[in-house]
């Protein structure tokens, strides 16, 4: 369940990310390509309207008649970084002293002088981008003027890298309100499983709490009334059995004593009477204890059955169960004596295998108990039967299942469920039963109980 | 002769525990409510009672009680459930031992014999046990504690005098039903549980912790004097 939410928030916690790179990407592409493409444009139109100017006070000096190019050129306004070209008399002469000539691409120069047409011309010059406006001047004259983007390409890339920048901490503050976000949202999940979990447990008076968030009311609310509903047809399922319970024992306990008085006075009756006296007084004994197995099954069925753990003589509790079953097998103990189990249940656990054992694999032939020091302890019980076919070993535990031995002698006083109960009462102090082979033919039962937690001790002995 | 006084609603099953009874010498008078009971016994002073635990009107724990204000009687309650809290809550209500519906009739006549004996044994040969504040006389069956008297069932007597006869050895549960309930086979170890628990209500001036009778985990109880 912890990796399935923790897949969940991982995804929960990408999208989010995702979806702020991809916000921030988006916004920090746009806001630069719409302000590049402004300050270029801008940059140009200045860049046009200051050549034009310029232009004009170039051709207003060389009208006169003799010109100093030179100076001329050194007096244009003009922005620091940008520089002028002068073409006249079929010359060339700049304000600085580098051949910028050959900047000036061939297309741009013979449309400005040929076809005496202004234009301008973006380059890549060694030194950054520019911007060459050429404007045609009397006869084959022409003035261009170069202006580098430098100051554009600046603006630009520090307006990149604060974009970038701020896309970055856009993904940083998402991932973290994601991490944050998913957390809490799911945090109402976890208590749904963590309640869940209390609630298989056998906790049916567990409940979400509603005091909540109200978007998570619903929720809250439709978890708490399914299992109020449950815990009621658990209840009521519980309460059937209880009343099966008084029903059928009180005809039982009737039926069982009329029984006896007639049994005592069986001498007056004749053969047959007494025989069908005898059938009936086995098949009410049969009876009873198909009862008494099917509502201690329906109390595990129900979730009613509860472990009443306390210090067993384990020994002495095996010893005892196997002479109410009238089985006197050697018993071996191995280990300490006392064991932190159910009295009840290890004694109904080891009468129905012994019973079995009696009635389908001609008794118990031996046992062995072991303690272990936390609590636990190892049951093994042989008979001396022909043992379990490999293929039967699970289905015998199985309620109602009967062995090839079963069936053959299913007119017997077993009620089908004394394997079953075994496993059940085991399994509710978290132990195992399997069957295996014994030493020796039979079968071997085998009741593995693991230790608990014990209370606290009492102050001991003096 | 001995006297049984049977309450069970249920006309079947008292009649025909009234024959099998009969069937083993008893004489038995029947009620069929607890408040029918509780005058019957009153009236004539039954030396056990069998007592259903679902009756109509007064239930069984109610009729215990109130057999319990006016006479010590060995009270043996017939329960539907054996692992339900029917049978602590017929025990704490002061009732000796119990059987389960369906039961055995041989197991009741068993049980109903056993409790039989315990009300007839006495125990002339010590004269007074001391524990503690308490004074035992076993054969006058009272018991003293601060000089006061206490008012103990027949069964908590016997259950105090046999542990106190023996302080610091530990009695096992086992044991306790063989000697004080008369089981000759293994019991319930919640009835002696139950009786310990009762006990000391009314002997320890603390019951939770007891300075008389002391548990011995995985053992049993031993008196301490």
């Amino acid at each position: 369940m912890s990796r399935w939410r923790r897949r969940l928030r991982t995804r929960v916690v990408a999208s989010f990310a995702g979806g702020a790179l991809a916000l921030g990407v988006g916004i920090a592409g746009l806001t630069y390509a719409s302000t590049r493409s402004f300050l270029i444009h801008q940059r140009e139109a200045s860049a046009v309207r200051q050549a034009r100017a310029n232009a004009r006070l170039v051709r207003n000096v060389i009208r006169s008649d003799n010109p100093d190019v030179g100076r001329l050129l050194a007096s244009l306004q003009t922005p620091a970084s940008s520089r002028s070209l002068l073409f006249h008399d079929g010359r060339w002469s700049s304000t600085t002293l580098g051949a910028d000539t050959d900047l000036i691409p061939q297309r741009l120069s013979r449309i400005v002088i040929a076809e005496h047409v202004a234009a301008r011309q973006r380059v890549a010059t060694p030194s950054g981008a520019a911007v060459i406006v050429g404007v045609p001047l009397e006869s084959d004259d022409a003035y261009f003027e170069v202006f580098p983007f430098t100051d554009v390409t600046r603006a630009l890339t520090i307006l990149a890298w604060s974009l970038g920048g701020a896309a970055l901490v856009m993904v940083a503050g998402a991932t973290a309100v994601g991490v944050w976000g998913s957390g809490r949202v799911l945090r109402p999940l976890t208590d749904v499983g963590r309640t869940a979990a209390t609630i298989a447990g056998g906790d049916l008076t567990a409940r979400l709490d509603v005091g909540g968030d109200e978007d998570l009311l619903a929720l809250a609310l439709g978890f708490n009334s399914m299992v109020e509903t449950l815990r009621e047809r658990i209840e009521r399922d519980a309460r059937f059995a209880s009343d099966v319970s008084h029903e059928l024992r009180s005809p039982l306990t009737t039926l069982r004593s009329a029984t006896q008085v007639m049994e005592r006075r069986k001498d007056r009756l004749d053969e047959r009477s007494r025989r069908a006296l005898e059938l009936l007084g086995d098949e009410v004994r049969r009876f009873e204890r198909m009862v008494s197995d099917l509502l201690e099954i329906s109390r595990f069925d129900a979730g009613v059955a509860d472990l009443e753990r306390d210090e067993v003589d384990v020994e002495t509790l095996v010893r005892s169960s196997l002479r109410a079953e009238g089985a006197d097998a050697p018993v071996e103990r191995r280990g300490g004596r006392f064991a932190f189990v159910d009295n009840r249940r290890v004694e109904r656990a080891v009468r129905n295998i012994a019973r079995n054992a009696r009635l389908y694999a001609g008794g118990v032939s031996r046992v062995l108990v072991s303690v272990g020091d936390d609590g636990g302890c190892t049951i093994t019980i042989d008979d001396s039967g022909p043992g379990v076919p490999v293929a039967e070993r699970d289905h015998i535990f199985e309620r109602f299942a009967r062995g090839a031995a079963g069936s053959e002698r299913s007119s017997t006083d077993g009620s089908g469920l004394g394997l079953a109960l075994v496993r059940e009462h085991i399994a509710l102090h978290g132990g195992t039963v399997h069957v295996t082979d014994a030493e020796g033919g039979g079968a071997r039962f085998v009741i593995d109980l693991p230790g608990a937690a014990r209370p606290p001790a009492t102050p001991s002995l003096t | 002769m001995a006297h049984v006084l049977l309450i069970e609603d249920d006309d079947r099953i008292r009649e025909t525990t009234r024959f099998v009874l009969e069937d083993e010498g008893f004489q038995v008078a029947e009620e069929r409510t607890g408040e029918a009971g509780v005058d019957a016994c009153s009236a004539h002073a039954p030396d056990c009672v069998l007592l259903d635990l679902m009756l109509p009107g007064m239930d069984g724990f109610e009729t215990c009680r109130a057999l319990r204000r006016t006479s010590d009687v060995p009270i043996l309650m017939l329960t539907a459930r054996a692992d339900s809290y029917d049978v602590v809550a017929g025990l704490e209500a002061g009732a000796d031992d119990y059987v389960t519906k369906p039961f055995e009739p041989d197991e009741l006549v068993a049980r109903v014999r056993a409790l039989l004996r315990r009300t007839g044994r006495t125990r002339p040969e010590v004269e007074t046990i001391v524990l503690g504040d308490l004074e035992i006389r076993p054969d006058a069956g009272v018991v003293f504690k601060a000089g006061e008297l206490l008012s103990l069932t027949k069964t908590e007597f016997l259950l105090l005098c046999e542990l106190a006869a023996s302080p610091g050895r530990v009695f096992t549960r086992d044991v306790l039903l063989e000697t004080v309930w008369g089981y000759a086979y293994a019991g319930d170890g919640k009835i002696v549980d139950t009786h310990v628990h009762r006990l000391r209500r009314k002997i320890e001036d603390d019951p939770t912790e007891p300075q008389h009778i002391v548990t011995v985990r995985g053992l049993g109880y031993r008196a301490v004097r």
